[in-house]
């Protein structure tokens, strides 16, 4: 078995602590929440998988902050990187809300 | 806990004992560098060409030449150039040179059209060196405050794990030395984007906070005037191969190096703060400049905390060596893996968060033992590499 970090509350995403190989039971915990399922694919160590089923649009959740969005469904064990996540910042089209 | 430091005639506090040879203009970079690689205890800086400069990148220019020289880790300081004045108002004799001479520690200077020509400047800079490079080592340290620091800190190679790791130890590093009187710098504005409402939410002085802000909104606007996709400027692609996948994650990541005391205020690439505590400095990201603003701002020493997922697999060479100038750079990594792969330039091993489950407090205690040490005189790894890095200034404006 291998863990993953969960760093806030709301996170919907967590990050390998060491490198996972496909098949291989992730678990977590964060305060009260906890979770663990099998690892969908290999996860590079400092990856993020996803703790929960995201639908294309959803937001991806890390630090407790809005960090992307899903540009695909997500499972959760599944890796979580440019091929299925995508920013929202920056970008020419963005008009974001701004704190 | 306390180091050993030198005690300058302002009161600021010095961890290093430096002879800067400064030319007052890119036109004499050849003389500095000639008498600077033949005297002890000499480090030698040359400014980015002014010609073509709008008067705002002219001025940056000026004050990182003079706030170099005011370093505390200056103890002397000899000026070169072709001539005194280079022209520019920014640059003249009395915008550059004098407030340079006028500074409360040894100081002199050498010209090409004073002295008969460039080879006669050589041999007068060569004599004058050498008197101020003795007369610098006069200083001695004596037991000061770790509150006395003043520390830039840039995070670099991120990677997952600076956003759990390195950068929180880090940043409880600049919150202890904030609360115990000293100074801190932190940058990057293009890795605030994505974080910026947290950071805001620290600016005490709402003056300060839209200023912040606009800077912000300011690089963001010109990442998106470019018409390309900020994705592929940054996060860089070393970021991205490390398992990082956006802006704002990266940025989160990084905000956190800051720690989570009050920001002060926002300074310019080189601005020297007004009182101590914690500042946000408006600048470019890159290693080879960032550094020589917090160093020219009043830094004595800086933090590189590395990720650094992306470095090769052995013997990795931290990037950047003479980056501060006069202010030796200490390498961290809150990656365990980055660690073993760069063991021979990197400091401070932070990856105990990770392969131990060590308490970020924990190896915060061990960072600051090892700053203290390093303030003290230990070499910092990089710091026994005697090579001459090429550093850029942060320029705004056009070349025209």
């Amino acid at each position: 078995m291998k863990h993953l970090i969960v760093k806030s509350d709301h996170d919907n995403v967590g990050n390998a602590l060491e490198a996972v190989p496909q098949g291989e039971v992730v678990a977590w915990e964060h305060g009260t929440r906890q979770g663990s399922f099998p690892a969908r694919e290999p996860i590079p160590f400092g990856f993020k998988v996803a703790l929960e089923p995201l639908s294309a649009g959803a937001d991806i959740v890390g630090y407790g902050e809005v960090i992307g969005v899903a540009t695909r469904d997500i499972l959760p064990g599944d890796l979580v990187h440019i091929h299925n996540m995508a920013g929202k910042r920056g970008l020419p089209g963005d008009t974001g809300d701004r704190a | 806990m306390t180091f050993q430091g030198f005690v300058r005639e302002d009161g600021r506090v010095g961890i290093r004992n430096h002879l800067l040879v400064l030319s007052n203009s890119r036109a004499a970079g050849n003389l500095a560098s000639i008498i600077a690689s033949h005297v002890t205890s000499a480090r030698c800086f040359v400014p980015q060409s002014e010609y073509g400069r709008e008067a705002r990148d002219r001025e940056t220019i000026a004050r990182t030449v003079r706030g170099l020289a005011a370093n505390p880790n200056v103890g002397a300081v000899l000026v070169v150039g072709v001539k005194p004045d280079s022209g520019y108002p920014e640059l003249s004799r009395e915008a550059l040179l004098e407030p340079i001479l006028a500074l409360d520690k040894p100081v002199d200077s050498v010209f090409v059209d004073a002295c008969g020509g460039f080879h006669a400047a050589v041999g007068e800079g060569l004599r004058k060196a050498r008197i101020l490079a003795r007369e610098a080592s006069r200083a001695v340290r004596r037991e000061v405050d770790f509150g006395s620091l003043c520390i830039g800190i840039k995070c670099g190679l991120s990677d997952p794990t600076s956003g759990f790791s390195g950068n929180l130890v880090a940043g409880r590093l600049v919150d202890d030395l904030v609360d115990e009187g000293g100074m801190a710098f932190f940058s990057e504005t293009t890795e605030v984007i994505g974080a910026e409402h947290l950071a805001a939410k620290r600016f005490p002085d709402l003056e300060q906070r839209r200023k912040f802000l606009e800077a912000v909104a300011w690089t963001e606007a010109a990442a998106k005037a470019t018409g390309q996709d900020i994705r592929s400027i940054n996060p860089v692609p070393a970021n991205i191969a490390a398992g990082i996948t956006t802006l704002e994650e990266k940025s989160l990541g990084a905000l956190s190096k800051s720690g989570s005391r009050p920001i002060r205020g926002v300074l310019d690439f080189a601005e020297a703060p007004p009182a101590p505590g914690l500042y946000f400095v408006d600048s470019w990201m890159a290693t080879v400049s960032l550094f020589l603003g917090f160093t020219a701002a009043g830094a004595v020493l800086n933090i590189f905390q590395m990720g650094g997922g992306w470095l090769p697999e052995q013997d990795a060479m931290a990037p950047g060596h003479d980056i501060g100038r006069v202010a030796p750079t200490i390498y961290m990594t809150g990656n365990p893996y980055t660690y073993a792969k760069a063991v021979n330039d990197i400091d401070f091993d932070a990856g105990g968060v990770i392969r131990d489950r060590e308490s970020v407090d924990h190896v915060k205690d061990r960072l600051r033992t090892h700053v203290c040490a390093v303030a003290s005189g230990m070499l910092s790894k990089v710091e026994t590499l005697n090579v001459h890095e090429q550093l850029e200034m942060y320029m705004r404006g056009p070349t025209l």
